[in-house]
């Protein structure tokens, strides 16, 4: 059995040659411990406390365990920085627009959502009336894990209905768009865009001045529209 | 008819509703209706294996309310699972192996199910 008395623990960890060991080791902890607490922080906003976000969880765990298989940090703080950065970059990956990611503003496609996303996008309830053979299949596509369940399905069929039906989603924006202008809040270009998936020259020049007109002031000079 | 809670985004609740008002559907449950039946008469080979794996769906339900041509989903519901399909519809399948279709037995089962016709009360959906 290997002795490790009088061996400094944070030092044997960091996987350092044991000639650095006989180095002066008052630096090693005043290293760690200002960079750990803000990362913590990070760490508690970031992690999937909501229990939604169940990929995510698994792809953080595999992300943690392929680190340490293939370039295992020598340092705690190192580790936890490249599971922050990890974090960052799947939380990217989970439909949230942000600013200056490269990922989430390049298409005009309308979002993917799922229940895992249930966090990023308003949803709304409705209550349907469906013939038998209609239900049963809906229900059957919860159970045999085709989706994650009836709403689920219901808004994977919603989302392939209008992207096959792009005019049937641009009557309604129209509609929309025509109703708006009754409450006094009008509907924007982008609100268009993101309701179809549609790119706005796609919009005719009438509709897509409706919508310009009722963008904010400062996207009035066309910078959204184009 | 039956009674679905579905949860929904809210910007597909805006679509259906747009398309309601611009006489697109009828209704939202309408809506839901069409739209959840194209969606299963567009991959059929999907809904045929439901069909064949879960014994909650019938069989004559599902052609009640798609528009496919029955005897080709019969055949690939068959060739997953014989037991959801009708006998009536079996045996004619079975005979056409050898011989031509005829329609007649089709014919036979689909005039015995009432055909679904949409309901207009549906102006109670709930927001």
């Amino acid at each position: 059995m290997i002795r490790t008395t009088d061996l400094d623990r944070a030092a044997f960890c960091s996987g350092r040659a044991i000639r650095v060991l006989l180095e002066p080791l008052s630096a090693v902890p005043l290293e760690i411990s200002p960079v750990v607490l803000p990362l913590a922080d990070n760490h508690s906003v970031t992690k999937p406390a909501t229990g939604v976000a169940d990929d995510r969880t698994q792809l953080t765990r595999g992300t943690a365990s392929a680190l340490t298989n293939n370039d295992r940090p020598n340092t705690p703080q190192q580790i936890t920085t490249q599971q922050h950065s990890k974090t960052n970059r799947i939380e990217c990956t989970a439909g949230r627009r942000s600013p200056g990611n490269p990922v989430t503003h390049t298409t005009y496609e309308r979002p993917e959502i799922s229940d895992h996303d249930l966090e990023y996008h308003t949803m709304a309830r409705i209550d349907a009336k469906l013939p038998p053979g209609l239900a049963q299949l809906l229900e059957a596509s919860g159970e045999c894990g085709l989706f994650r369940g009836k709403s689920d399905a219901a808004r994977t069929a919603l989302r392939a209905y209008f992207d096959q039906n792009p005019e049937i989603a641009m009557a309604a924006i129209r509609e929309l768009v025509s109703e708006s202008d009754n409450d006094g809040e009008g509907m924007t270009l982008d609100e268009a865009v993101r309701l179809t998936g549609q790119s706005p020259s796609t919009f005719s020049e009438e509709l897509r001045a409706v919508l310009c007109a009722n963008a904010d002031p400062q996207q009035e000079d066309g910078s959204n529209g184009t | 008819m039956e009674h679905e809670a579905l949860t929904i985004s809210d910007d597909q609740k805006q679509l259906l509703d747009g398309a309601v008002s611009a006489e697109v559907f009828t209704s939202r449950s309408g809506a839901i209706r069409d739209v959840l039946a194209a969606y299963f008469e567009d991959d059929i080979e999907r809904t045929a294996a439901l069909v064949a794996t879960t014994d909650t769906v019938d069989f004559e339900s599902v052609i009640t309310v798609l528009d496919i041509d029955v005897e080709q989903f019969a055949e690939r519901v068959r060739a997953l699972n014989v037991d959801a399909v009708p006998d009536r519809l079996n045996a004619h399948l079975d005979q056409a192996d050898s011989e031509p279709i005829t329609g007649s037995v089709l014919d036979e089962i689909e005039a015995e199910i009432p055909e679904f016709e949409p309901s207009t009360d549906d102006e109670g959906d709930s927001e």
